[in-house]
């Protein structure tokens, strides 16, 4: 009974997980006030990534985890994972009884490991441009923002015709390349899990090939007790996994995902159990093979291993963080990246795009980007200054991003953080071209970088001190000259600390007339 | 005021033929022929115990509002900032003038702006929204172009047609309530050039003379009934945002009248107390006159002073 509670357990857990992370990317009027976010810190990837700028807790609690139970990770915590659960859930109310059934398949080691080797690689080589396509945190985030909310916004707002208390949104971030890239991997996803189980996690994600790994040496392992299995199939038939040898009477550890379907199924109720993998045989063969059950030849123990792997993640880490950065000393400074990043060379290192910052955005300044960041950098958030500019003392993408890339920023560091610089060119300028008052960027500027000054028959013209910009693009995005705007934001490669704003100090004039 | 003292003096003020003396302030107001005074000033109290004296000697609100309208208030609520900063108008005058327009027996009071910062920020740290709820008014969205409506400004010279917000011109009576502030465009944001926030194109108002355009704005058909210029706080320097207190004076006073361009150019002469800023160089003001949307030649109107 205990193991049937196991499964309901994992279930209910994991759709918890899935709509409290659902809400992350789709609550597009912020009812919620973004305080499920914190549990966007628990994928896997973004804990990797914030180990460095942030807390290492997470990353070795997921690790200890995967090394006492196996990949508990992709059936509870991962959305993707649970995501593909449901879908196979539904595409089961479409099949006849036969075809619901799973079988046993090879594993596809190769793929996966050559996947994982070539993401690793590049990972501590310092770039994260694969890791940014292949994450699955961050392609169930990019299908989520770039798939669901749209179409909620769009429901939305066909329904604020009729409910006057419902906000028209115009769906201004959308962008066409991200969108098609997360309809390619729903696509893939979608059609591998109702047809094949957890195939995708079992041959193309970094994530389930890294945890399968591990899982190979966790301390306690699902095993098949051959005294009593009567080889009625029924837990292959629900493995997810396919991971499940009945002639060999053996389970695959690193496709196992923990799901429970197995023992649930188990018609004796007994014959999947968990053991412990380093528990001695009473009688250990004499020669070949080995003294514990589980292991195979010339396994090591598990606390060398622990060990091991830790030390290979932090050795990995280590030449990560001395390496310079893929291609971050680029030229595309035309890409400015969002307060908090530090700048370019951080962002790129540990960006995703998983979208939950674009998606959390009050003001829709930020949408992935195409080639700003050059290719590496696809989707990757960008401020865009055409359709809105960056709230003045917003610090909300600093406290969603769960990878460090945009690492948490005080209100009071945010509105001194210099993410650019505005420049302004003066043949442009409205005032010059038609000699009438303008003053919108002066209008918008919360620091007053932009001054008023006297130009010519009366009129005011823009002056820029941009020691207190901060490049929010509130001039940029109002000025209303074209075809080109006559002030713009030009990034700062790294960020920069602007100069704090002084007072204009006045006295206080006690009237007591009304002066006409 | 009743209803039948307000008749009487409807009658008397038009036996003693006010009509005939200003024709072109008239033809801005809807129900002028009431009122014994063109402009009421107000110093020295709190924004609702000022409304309430101001709107008393125009024989109440219901001069404005009759039972069963649907009223709009606009304030400025352009930006993010909290009342003492005095970039928004005080949520305390936007309350007791939406109470009385409910006392008055307004069917519904309708609130909005489009505003400059995040709307959702500006609402709500504006203090505005919640005092709307608190008096019993609406907040209405204004954030996005499907809530305007595209009309045309008879003898506007550059704003020929444009998109106004729909709760003007749904509404049967409109109340604009600026605050009193500098501007780094339009040298001064007052009555005219709060009519920026129930258009929803700015920008192109001001790529095409912006003094002009803010006086064409004042010649939508729909005018409001009323202006009430909240001087509680203003803003005298960094306008229209501000960056921090210090571009704030605290002169308690208000504003109110039927004439959009005798109230400015009364709010820019009490502004010359605190800041230099000569009439003429704020241009929508002195083309209102000029267009014959209202005077700015106040010493010809009928001024009440009141201190408090």
């Amino acid at each position: 009974m205990a193991y049937r509670f196991l499964k309901k357990f994992r279930v209910v857990l994991s759709l918890v997980f899935f709509l409290l992370l659902l809400v992350c990317f789709v609550d597009t009027y912020h009812l919620t006030g973004q305080w499920s976010d914190g549990l966007l810190k628990w994928q896997f990837v973004p804990a990797l990534l914030s180990a460095v700028t942030g807390s290492v807790t997470i990353i070795l609690l997921l690790v200890l985890l995967t090394l006492l139970f196996g990949r508990v990770y992709c059936s509870t915590l991962c959305p993707l994972g649970t995501y593909q659960d449901i879908v196979r859930r539904i595409a089961n109310w479409f099949k006849n009884k036969k075809k619901r059934k799973l079988k046993y398949s090879k594993p596809h080691h190769l793929v996966r490991y050559l996947l994982l080797g070539v993401v690793a690689v590049g990972f501590v080589l310092g770039s994260s441009t694969l890791l940014l396509k292949l994450d699955p945190y961050s392609n169930f985030g990019r299908m989520a923002a770039n798939l669901l909310r749209p179409a909620v916004i769009w429901s939305g707002n066909a329904l604020s015709n009729t409910f006057s208390a419902i906000p028209f949104q115009d769906y201004k971030i959308f962008t066409m390349s991200a969108c098609l890239f997360a309809a390619a991997v729903f696509i893939v996803v979608t059609t591998l899990s109702a047809l094949r189980g957890r195939l995708y996690c079992n041959s193309i994600c970094p994530v389930g090939s890294l945890l399968g790994v591990l899982s190979k040496y966790s301390l306690f392992r699902l095993a098949l007790n051959s005294d009593t299995c009567a080889r009625c199939m029924a837990c292959v038939k629900a493995c997810k996994g396919q991971c499940i040898d009945i002639k060999k009477q053996e389970i695959d550890h690193t496709r196992c995902v923990q799901c429970h379907n197995c023992t649930s199924a188990c018609r004796t109720q007994q014959s999947i159990r968990y053991q412990f993998a380093y528990q001695p045989l009473p009688n250990p063969p004499q020669r070949g093979g080995s003294k514990y059950p589980l292991l195979g030849k010339g396994e090591a123990g598990g606390r060398r291993l622990f060990l091991g792997t830790i030390g290979g993640i932090a050795a990995a880490g280590a030449v990560r963080a001395f390496t310079p950065a893929w291609r971050a000393s680029s030229t595309h400074t035309k890409a400015i990246t969002p307060p908090g990043s530090r700048g370019l060379d951080h962002f790129k290192r540990h960006c995703t795009a998983c979208h939950a910052c674009v998606a959390g955005c009050p003001s829709h300044v930020l949408r992935p980007a195409v080639s700003e960041y050059g290719l590496d950098g696809f989707m990757m958030p960008v401020l865009d200054y055409n359709k809105s500019f960056c709230n003045y003392a917003c610090n909300t993408c600093s406290t969603i991003c769960p990878n460090g890339a945009i690492i948490p920023l005080s209100k009071e560091e945010k509105i001194l953080t210099q993410i650019g610089k505005a420049n302004f060119i003066l043949d442009r300028c409205i005032v010059v071209r038609e000699e009438t008052d303008c003053g919108a960027c002066d209008e918008h500027c919360p620091v007053k970088a932009i001054r008023m000054v006297p130009f010519r028959d009366g009129l005011l013209i823009p002056q820029l001190d941009t020691s207190l910009c901060i490049g929010c693009g509130g001039c940029e995005y109002i000025c209303p000259a074209r075809p080109d705007k006559a002030i713009q934001v030009i990034a700062n490669t790294e960020h920069q600390q602007a100069r704090p704003v002084e007072e204009d100090v006045q006295e206080q004039v006690e009237v007591d007339d009304f002066g006409f | 005021m009743k209803r039948r003292n307000f008749l009487k003096t409807a009658l008397f003020g038009g036996i003693a033929g006010t009509l005939t003396f200003k024709p072109y302030v008239l033809s801005a107001k809807p129900v002028a022929a009431a009122a014994p005074y063109d402009l009421v000033a107000v110093m020295g109290g709190e924004p609702a115990a000022m409304y309430a004296k101001a709107i008393e000697s125009f024989g109440g609100i219901s001069s404005f509002v009759k039972k069963g309208q649907r009223v709009v208030v606009k304030p400025n609520i352009g930006w993010d900032k909290t009342p003492e900063y005095a970039a928004n108008t005080n949520p305390a005058l936007v309350a007791a003038i939406i109470k009385d327009c409910l006392k008055a027996g307004a069917s519904e009071v309708v609130v909005f702006d489009h505003t400059c910062d995040d709307w959702k920020a500006c609402y709500k740290n504006s203090g505005i929204e919640d005092a709307v709820k608190e008096a019993g008014g609406k907040m209405a969205f204004a954030h996005e172009e499907k809530y305007y409506r595209e009309i045309t400004l008879p003898g506007a010279k550059r704003l020929t047609s444009t998109k106004v917000h729909e709760a003007i011109l749904n509404a049967d009576v409109w109340i604009n309530v600026p605050i009193l502030k500098n501007h780094g465009g339009a040298k001064m944001s007052i009555a005219m050039k709060n009519n920026m926030g129930i258009v929803w194109d700015r920008r192109f108002m001001h790529a095409n003379d912006l003094q002009q355009c803010i006086a064409d704005s004042a010649l939508i058909r729909k005018k409001p009934a009323l202006n009430i210029v909240d001087a509680y706080r203003i803003m005298t320097q960094n306008g229209p945002k501000g960056r921090s207190l210090s571009d704030v004076q605290t002169p308690k006073a208000l504003f109110m009248s039927t004439d959009i361009v005798a109230i400015d150019t009364a709010a820019v002469s009490f502004f010359n107390q605190f800041k230099k800023m000569p009439l003429a160089s704020v241009g929508h003001i002195t083309i209102g006159h000029d267009m014959k949307i209202g005077t700015t030649d106040i010493d010809t109107l009928k001024v009440q002073r009141i201190k408090l």
